[in-house]
């Protein structure tokens, strides 16, 4: 059975899409990524070392920040499929990769998530460090679709816990009383950075979450998306030859950078 | 605030950056790897008595690379464009913003290639730069005491840029950094001093001062402080411990400060009441012991024109307000009532002060400005030590620059000068070497160390030790003995040309083996020997004839000027100018150059002094020879560093540990001092960290030591037992032999 080939993107799509989850932001416009087979290695690397003394203890020493890598492979597909990853592969410009799966949990950086202030905080399961007030936190959203931005805190009811500066405009996530998650959401009018302030109050802060449509229950860790990636140039095994029905089964690696 | 110091068992690596203000190709440059290294070198150290000595300037390379393109010599964007010489700032960065300096550095040779973003900075220790200026120590004024040897230290440490005293300011008349010696700097007067005779470090500062009872007086210029004739003030600017005398040199007025109580006082008279106010000391962080005096004559306020009385303040620190003025106030009432007993006359000068410190008291830094400048206030870029010994005619070698001649002084006092981290220049003195200062910081290794690498080397030990110090010879007189020829500094060796047209001609002269004091500036002729031949052999000499071989007229007076100084003691300038018509030759009536320089006195550094210990040399099957040139000059300053050595290399040698890697911990730096143990082995040992490696890139930071071992001083012993006395010591060995005394297993 031929694999459709895939449909332009919507900019302003409102609803999370069926299909494959993987989006590129190739020139300024995000481009749905058809034909990636579900089983998608994604690979973590964060440079680390280890010493081990006479005694025999170990001491770690890791580097701040984790990068991944994902392998896409899209079988059977045809050249259309892979237009735009060779665009990207070759693109001067900043390319950007976003994955819907992280899309509706959390799309802030991982460690953006929670502060380093004891006693913890437990949001929904996950027993978070809270934040010192005013800190600042930046994330980045897509333009056109509605984005919430959720946090726990124990402070009183309607007190300004967060206040996020996004592409066109403010918005504020007001305290639901108790210790409980609070939220709001807006849309953002162009691609950009979000800068989340934490307010500065006799209360405690923490378990950070933006997500692109409604805020999940309970706390799940951020994943750092958007982000930028560079893309190889796709390998190619040509598999089916047939007059105008070529056939390839593509693998393209994308590397997250910056 | 980070603290610096031993990293967490689980480390995240912080952020490494390196930015140059003269560079600013690196501000988008992100590092990718690094390496530091830095080493104290000393060939006095414990167990590197046989290291060939060096300097102790420290290197590093670092890998960086930056986004969007690379970075080359000739890119014309300024963001991408390569340039090398520059200052540079390797530091680390932690999350909250606080910093670590690696040091300061100078861009050195910067390599890259088109293939690939990596450029290869390396750099090395900004101290660098002193070695690009020739050496000079200040000339020093007639009757000059002694001095200790770091004051030679401090002197050229200032032509390198590091200051253990505040720097000297322009409105200045008196500046005494008494750092080792009683000169005053800028040309300024010396002080003489009645009883002060000690050198140490004021206690929380980092300035040498003098000890002892006595005083210290200056005269002052006269015409120094003009302001203060008619109303105006001088500011008295010091580091003090204890209570403070102020005297006029005419013993007219005086001012008391009492840095212990906290008050200033002042009185018109020598041994009248002094009126005191309080003022709160200590308030600068830089400087604990500094304060700052405002001595002031108020016109009067009415009543006799020419009288006026005397009033002080004083505060402590640049910022703090200035106390309340402390005023004569019998002085005052007296001389608004027109009653002259306790009056100073507008117009008298400034002769100069004596200070006294109380008994017994330091003070050290001292400067009288006419202005209360701000830099009086500057931090200390180089913490000095006393290096024990006398000098009496300070002398470095003509060719030596800054940094050698540093060191080699430093060397030779069995010390070790390092710039650390922080770009403050240290001073590590012998008892800092030996360990004698600290019990140092409990280090396990079996927790701390990867490993214990050590070294037993035989030629660490010596059987016979000779240790050379050549001891000045010296020639003194003055120009007005009749009978005694003053000593010669440099004659010249070959004809000396001075072409005509009036321009004038300068020569500098490095005098070999000799260092001089007071040279004579003018010179005597033959036409002056013809009315008084003695002259020859009292002051400098100079022949001039218009022909080379002697001939033509010798004596041109009006046309010829000749001038000679010192730049320091062993670098000679003379000036010539010829303004007549045809070239001058300095020669005498046969054709022999003919430039004879005398000084008042001259030091020659000729003859060497040995010290032996162990036996004699036809038996000496591992002999080791030290020579501490011509930087130690008494034969007893050479004896006590002869024992000190010998008891260092007489018995056993201790093993060394060189290059071990360790458990990051970011407080180790040269010159600190651990103890190590090892239960498993039973080590117990004090060692000196001697050289710092780092090895950085993502995720991973080594940190590599070399040590030298010290061995246990009394400190150790006291602290062991601190708290206990005699009687428990004793029972403690109640019943015990020396066996068991010596196998601490009892």
């Amino acid at each position: 059975m031929p694999i459709p080939a895939p449909s332009p993107a919507s900019l302003l799509g409102d609803a999370i899409p069926a299909g494959s989850p993987y989006w590129l932001r190739i020139n300024g416009v995000w481009v749905q990524i058809e034909g990636v087979v579900p089983s998608t290695a994604v690979g973590s690397e964060r440079a680390r070392s280890s010493v081990v003394t006479e005694g025999g203890n170990r001491y770690e020493q890791r580097a701040r920040e984790v990068r991944r890598t994902w392998e896409w492979s899209l079988p059977h597909a045809a050249a259309p499929h892979v237009a735009v990853a060779r665009v990207a592969a070759e693109s001067e410009a900043d390319v950007w990769l976003m994955a819907d799966p992280v899309a509706g949990l959390n799309m802030l950086p991982p460690r953006s998530c929670f502060g380093t202030t004891l006693p913890a905080m437990l949001c929904g399961d996950v027993p978070l460090a809270t934040f010192a007030g005013g800190e600042t936190v930046t994330g980045r959203v897509r333009g056109g679709v509605s984005t919430t931005l959720s946090g726990w805190s124990d402070a009183a009811a309607a007190t300004t816990i967060l206040t996020a500066t996004y592409p066109g405009g403010v918005a504020t996530v007001a305290a639901a009383g108790g210790t409980a998650q609070a939220s709001a959401s807006f849309v953002p009018t162009t691609d950009g950075e979000v800068s989340i302030v934490v307010a500065d109050g006799a209360w405690s802060t923490t378990g950070l979450m933006l997500t692109e449509g409604a805020a999940p229950v309970g706390w799940t860790a951020g994943e750092r998306m958007p982000c930028k990636v560079v893309v190889d140039d796709p390998g190619d095994v040509l598999t089916m030859f047939h007059s105008g029905a070529w056939r390839h089964d593509y693998s393209i690696t994308l590397r997250e950078i910056g | 605030m980070t603290v610096w110091a031993k990293t967490p068992d689980l480390y995240t690596t912080p952020e490494v950056r390196l930015t140059s203000d003269g560079a600013p190709w690196l501000a988008d440059a992100a590092v990718q790897s690094w390496q530091v290294e830095r080493e104290l070198v000393g060939s006095t150290l414990p167990g590197n008595i046989r290291a060939r000595s060096g300097l102790s300037i420290g290197d590093a390379s670092v890998v960086v690379a930056v986004e969007s393109g690379t970075l080359t010599p000739w890119s014309r964007d300024t963001a991408r464009h390569v340039t090398v010489g520059s200052t540079a700032r390797l530091f680390v960065e932690a999350d909250d913003g606080d910093t670590l300096d690696l040091g300061a550095w100078l861009i050195d040779p910067t390599s890259g290639n088109l293939t690939s973003r990596e450029t290869q900075v390396d750099l090395t220790e900004a101290q660098y730069t002193g070695r690009k200026t020739p050496a000079a120590l200040p000339p020093r004024s007639t009757a000059s005491l002694p001095v200790d040897p770091v004051w030679m230290v401090a002197r050229l440490s200032e032509q390198a840029g590091f200051h253990g005293a505040p720097v000297p300011v322009a409105s200045a008349f008196i500046d005494l950094p008494l750092d080792g010696g009683f000169e005053g700097r800028n040309g300024l007067p010396p002080a003489s001093v009645d009883g002060l005779d000690g050198w140490g470090v004021l206690p929380g500062d980092v300035v040498v001062g003098t000890t002892g009872t006595g005083n210290l007086t200056i005269a002052a210029d006269p015409t120094a402080a003009e302001t203060w004739k008619s109303g105006g003030s001088v500011y008295l600017t010091l580091n003090v411990v204890g209570e403070m005398r102020v005297l006029d040199v005419a013993q007219a007025w005086k001012v008391v400060v009492d840095a212990a109580a906290g008050t200033v006082g002042v009185c018109n008279t020598l041994d009248g009441t002094v009126a005191t106010t309080p003022f709160t000391p200590g308030l600068s962080a830089d400087w604990p012991t500094r304060m700052q005096v405002e001595i002031q004559r108020p016109t009067s306020p009415g009543g006799i024109s020419e009288w006026a009385s005397l009033r002080a303040r004083a505060r402590s620190a640049p910022d703090a307000a200035w106390s309340a003025w402390a005023e004569d106030a019998t002085a005052v009432a007296e001389q608004n009532a027109g009653i002259a007993t306790t009056y100073l006359l507008l117009g008298q000068d400034f002769d100069g002060v004596t200070v006294t410190p109380a008994d017994p008291g330091q003070i050290a830094a001292v400067q009288l400005t006419t202005a209360a400048d701000a830099a009086l206030w500057a931090p200390a870029t180089a913490h000095l030590k006393p290096l024990g010994g006398e000098v009496q005619i300070p002398y470095i070698p003509p060719a030596d620059d800054v940094w050698t001649a540093v060191q080699s002084i430093a060397g030779a006092n069995l010390a070790a000068v390092h710039v650390d981290r922080d770009g403050i220049e240290q001073v590590l003195d012998r008892d800092d070497l030996a360990g004698a200062n600290t019990t140092g910081e409990v280090t396990d290794i079996g927790v701390e160390w990867t490993d214990l690498p050590w070294t037993l080397d035989p030629a660490d030990s010596a059987d016979r030790l000779e240790v050379a110090a050549l001891v000045p010879a010296l020639q003194e007189a003055t120009a007005t003995a009749t009978t005694t020829p003053a000593p010669e500094l440099w004659r010249a060796e070959e004809v000396i040309e001075v072409p005509a047209g009036g321009r004038l001609v300068t020569l500098d002269v490095e005098v070999e083996g000799r260092a001089g004091e007071g040279v004579f500036t003018s010179f005597v002729t033959p036409a002056d020997l013809d009315t008084d031949p003695t002259l020859a052999s009292r002051f400098s000499v100079v022949c001039h004839a218009t022909g080379r071989d002697g001939s033509g007229a010798l004596s041109v007076v009006d046309k010829f000027s000749i001038s000679a100084r010192l730049l320091s003691p062993s670098r000679l300038q003379l000036r010539f100018r010829n303004t007549g018509t045809v070239p001058l030759y300095l020669v005498d009536a046969n054709g022999e150059p003919c430039v004879i320089v005398r000084a008042r006195r001259v030091a020659s550094f000729e003859t060497p002094h040995v010290m032996e210990r162990g036996v004699p040399a036809a038996e000496a099957t591992n002999a080791l020879s030290v020579d501490l040139g011509p930087y130690v000059q008494r034969p007893e300053d050479v004896e006590s560093i002869a024992d000190y050595l010998w008891a260092r290399v007489a018995g056993a040698p201790a093993f060394k540990v060189s290059s071990v890697q360790v458990r990051l911990d970011w407080s180790h730096d040269i010159g600190k001092v651990l103890r190590l143990v090892h239960s498993r082995t039973g080590l117990e040992a004090k060692a000196l960290i001697t050289k710092v490696a780092y090895d950085g890139a993502a995720g991973e930071i080594t940190q590599s030591l070399d040590l030298v071992l010290l061995p246990f001083v009394w400190r150790d012993f006291d602290a062991h037992w601190s708290g206990s006395t005699w009687s428990a010591f004793d029972a403690r060995w109640a019943g015990a032999q020396w066996a068991d005394f010596d196998s601490e297993t009892y």
